[in-house]
């Protein structure tokens, strides 16, 4: 579903991301971590097309990032770190303007919005302008948004933050429910234990190189993924 | 901290005449001189509306021996410049600023923080005073000796009446904070106080030569009725270099009422700026949702964002009322100015020309996309992540400004028809020309995004996007009124002067649009 290949991205002197491979099969909940600076929201972005490459493929769905950067959003859903969104909607407006661009039917997304917006607790407040809703209602908010159009592929930078204990549980629940439907979720996180409790791939990277990657159980053995991570962090 | 956040304003406030801004490259030193020197023309420009005005008083005044009256006028003037220049700006930098609660957040004194914004208004108000002041001190001492006394004073008191000035625009636009937390359609509300505003604003200016010739005639009157207004006598005074303690009750009161203010914002700065003054709230009641292709729903977003927005509406679209205005009064006044024309058959001949070029000038102050690429700011990730080409979200935001310019452009040129009969050329110069100016506008927005705005006046208002292309919209509009009135005239005629300024035009709109298809659509995409 996700495959990134010899991904190299600088800012000026600073290499942020260095020849990241890595690859995520239909199915699978990859979590990616690393320490704050390490190349992890850089590698994001690049994915969903909104940061260029300076070398380096990024395919979904089989289509490349580079070549046909629409076709491959169309398969995507991207929740970023901060959940800054258009103040000047309200949060049905919002939903509605993310279902006309994803041309999501008025039927599926009367549905959906009702369904996820029920989850979430949220559907009183979708009156409500964005600008007057708090930082984990913009991220429920977020969260709604993406699901809409159902993507193949689910692209999320620190999800959990802002959500309270109930709305991060339902959103587990509903990465693994997107998985057993065949779709994929690549996400970064510093919570170890949800990475662990919910992945079946890890991803580490420090200062921009991928120090380990592969199936939950080959990264970590017998460790917890948090002693696997301090020890990877103190050899490099 | 005091000194941090005083660089922080002053970086800002400086940031704004280079055109430099944190989201971009760092300009070239030719860049800055020229964004300087294009802030001087701007200033003397301005300038030189005041100069005529003042001149034209000084004289007859310096003659009556009302120097006092000459100078509470500038006073005035300055004022009234400052109030109006920055109050909006005092609104969006004192109250509403973005950063204010993570400031408060952090070990600075709120009064500090209060402080360096007000320094940075202080600035602004020094700026719009100096744009009457120095036109009105020119114009005096050409009409008379200005005594040393009077010179001293007119400097101590320029940055006064700045102080003044700020007391009062702080006190407004609490007001106009507060007043905007209780209302429910902000937009409308604030559209409405300030068309209103502005109507009496240019009912003044237009009618600014009558009264600037009844203030001449009637100079000796207006200082019996002023000489009880005691503020105003020791201002006049102080600055005409009659007495010393005018200047000194002068200062106490212009002075007195900025220490008021600012103490009494000090101690209430950090309630004014976190208590939410919000609305009930109100329930969403499930309904059938409407459905619209990417292509509309882009242009409803960039309608919806201008609606919510009074700044952006107000700064933008000002000039779409005063075209449709312009055209009223074209209807209206259809038989004077047939008369005049009768009267002055040369005249008549460039008339078309002239009104083409008038509309232009209007949808040449009628700019929604300069700024629509920076109010995208730190949102600009949600279109980046969608299924959504750069071109396409260009062409929605041209497709907005299409639809609020064009029917304005064409109004007005249709009642063009009731003084000439070359109303169809005028049609076609103005719908190109409302292109141009769209087109144009989003290339400088898009060339001189500033993205990290912390309140939307910093994108709309102190934009460069904005100022460039008005000044090259008017470019235009100069070098072709001068074409014809040295050349063409002569040589060709209205209607053919027409055609080629619209082939002239289309060339441009052609040009600007392959370019914002293209490397535009692409820069577009790669911002932030």
């Amino acid at each position: 579903m996700l495959v990134i290949n010899h991904l190299t991205k600088a800012f000026g002197d600073k290499l942020a991301v260095g020849d990241l491979s890595l690859h995520i099969a239909p199915g699978e909940i990859c979590a990616f971590i690393g320490h704050n600076g390490a190349g992890k929201t850089t590698t994001i972005k690049a994915c969903c097309g909104i940061l260029q490459p300076d070398s380096g493929e990024i395919f979904i769905a089989g289509k490349s990032v580079a070549n046909d950067p629409i076709a491959c959003k169309k398969e995507l859903a991207y929740i970023p770190d901060n959940p800054d969104l258009y103040e000047f909607l309200s949060g049905i407006q919002y939903l509605n303007f993310v279902a006309d661009i994803f041309g999501v039917s008025q039927a599926d997304r009367q549905s959906r919005i009702h369904r996820y917006a029920d989850l979430f607790d949220l559907t009183s407040d979708l009156a409500q302008p964005v600008s007057s809703y708090s930082h984990g209602m913009k991220q429920k908010l977020a969260i709604i948004s993406a699901l809409l159009h159902e993507p193949k592929l689910i692209i999320m930078d620190e999800p959990f933050v802002g959500l309270d204990p109930t709305a991060s549980h339902l959103l587990k629940e509903l990465m693994r429910e997107h998985c057993r439907n065949g779709g994929a979720i690549f996400f970064s996180t510093h919570v170890l234990e949800v990475a662990e409790k919910l992945c079946d791939k890890v991803a580490i990277l420090r200062k921009g190189k991928l120090i380990a990657s592969g199936t939950m159980e080959d990264v970590k053995g017998n460790q917890s993924l948090e002693e696997v991570f301090l020890e990877l962090e103190a050899e490099s | 901290m005091l000194k941090t956040l005083l660089r922080v304003r002053l970086a800002a406030f400086a940031a704004y005449f280079t055109g430099a801004s944190r989201s971009q490259k760092k300009r070239s030193g030719a860049q800055k001189i020229g964004m300087l020197l294009l802030m001087l023309y701007c200033f003397a420009a301005f300038g030189m509306l005041f100069y005529t005005s003042f001149s034209a008083l000084a004289g007859v005044y310096a003659k009556l021996s009302l120097g006092w009256l000459y100078f509470a006028m500038y006073a005035v003037a300055a004022f009234a410049l400052m109030v109006f220049g920055t109050v909006f700006t005092a609104k969006a930098q004192l109250f509403e600023a973005k950063d204010n609660e993570l400031l408060l957040s952090l070990p600075v004194r709120p009064r500090d923080i209060l402080a360096s914004r007000m320094v940075s208004l202080l600035l602004w108000n020094l700026l719009f005073g100096l744009m009457v002041a120095v036109p009105a001190l020119l114009a005096w001492t050409q009409a008379a000796r200005l005594p040393a006394l009077g010179f001293v004073s007119f400097i101590l008191l320029l940055p006064a009446l700045a102080c003044f000035s700020l007391a009062v625009t702080s006190l407004l636009a609490w007001a106009l904070s507060l007043l905007g937390s209780r209302v429910r359609n902000k937009s409308l509300a604030t559209i409405i106080g300030s068309v209103v505003f502005l109507g009496l604003y240019f009912a003044v200016i237009f009618r600014m030569n009558s009264y600037i010739t009844q203030l001449a005639q009637n100079g000796a009157q207006i200082a019996a009725a002023l000489s009880g207004a005691k503020v105003l006598v020791w201002l006049g005074r102080a600055m005409a270099g009659e007495s010393a303690p005018a200047l000194v009750w002068s200062l106490l009161a212009t002075l007195a009422p900025f220490g008021l203010v600012s103490w009494l914002l000090s101690r209430s700065f950090t309630r004014i700026v976190t208590t939410k003054r919000g609305l009930p709230k109100v329930r969403y009641e499930e309904k059938a949702l409407r459905t619209a292709s990417a292509d509309t729903a882009l242009v409803r977003r960039e309608l919806r964002r201008l609606g919510a927005n009074p700044t952006y509406l107000l700064n933008s679209g000002l000039g779409v009322l005063f075209l449709l205005a312009a055209a009223v009064v074209l209807v209206i006044k259809r038989d004077v100015i047939l008369d005049v024309l009768a009267q002055m058959p040369e005249l008549a001949s460039s008339l078309p020309v002239f009104l083409a070029l008038a509309i232009g000038g209007m949808l040449g102050m009628t700019l929604f996309t300069p700024s629509s690429v920076s109010l995208e700011g730190r949102n600009l990730w949600i279109l980046q992540s969608m299924p959504v080409s750069g071109a396409q979200v260009l062409r929605a935001k041209l497709r907005m400004a299409d639809l609020l310019t064009l029917p304005a452009a064409v109004i007005a040129s249709v009642c063009c028809a009731c003084v000439t009969e070359l109303s169809p050329l005028i049609l076609l110069d103005s719908v190109l020309f409302a292109r141009f100016a769209n087109v144009l506008g989003l290339r400088e927005g898009i060339v001189h995004a500033k993205l990290d705005w912390s309140n939307e006046a910093q994108a709309v208002k102190q934009s460069w996007a904005v100022m460039l292309t008005m000044l090259v919209c008017w470019g235009v509009l100069l070098a072709a009124g001068a074409a014809w009135l040295m050349w063409l005239a002569e040589l060709v005629s209205p209607e053919a002067f027409l055609l080629g300024f619209g082939a002239v035009l289309l060339f441009l709109d052609t040009l600007l649009l392959r370019w914002l298809q293209t490397a535009g659509a692409e820069r577009f995409s790669r911002l932030g």
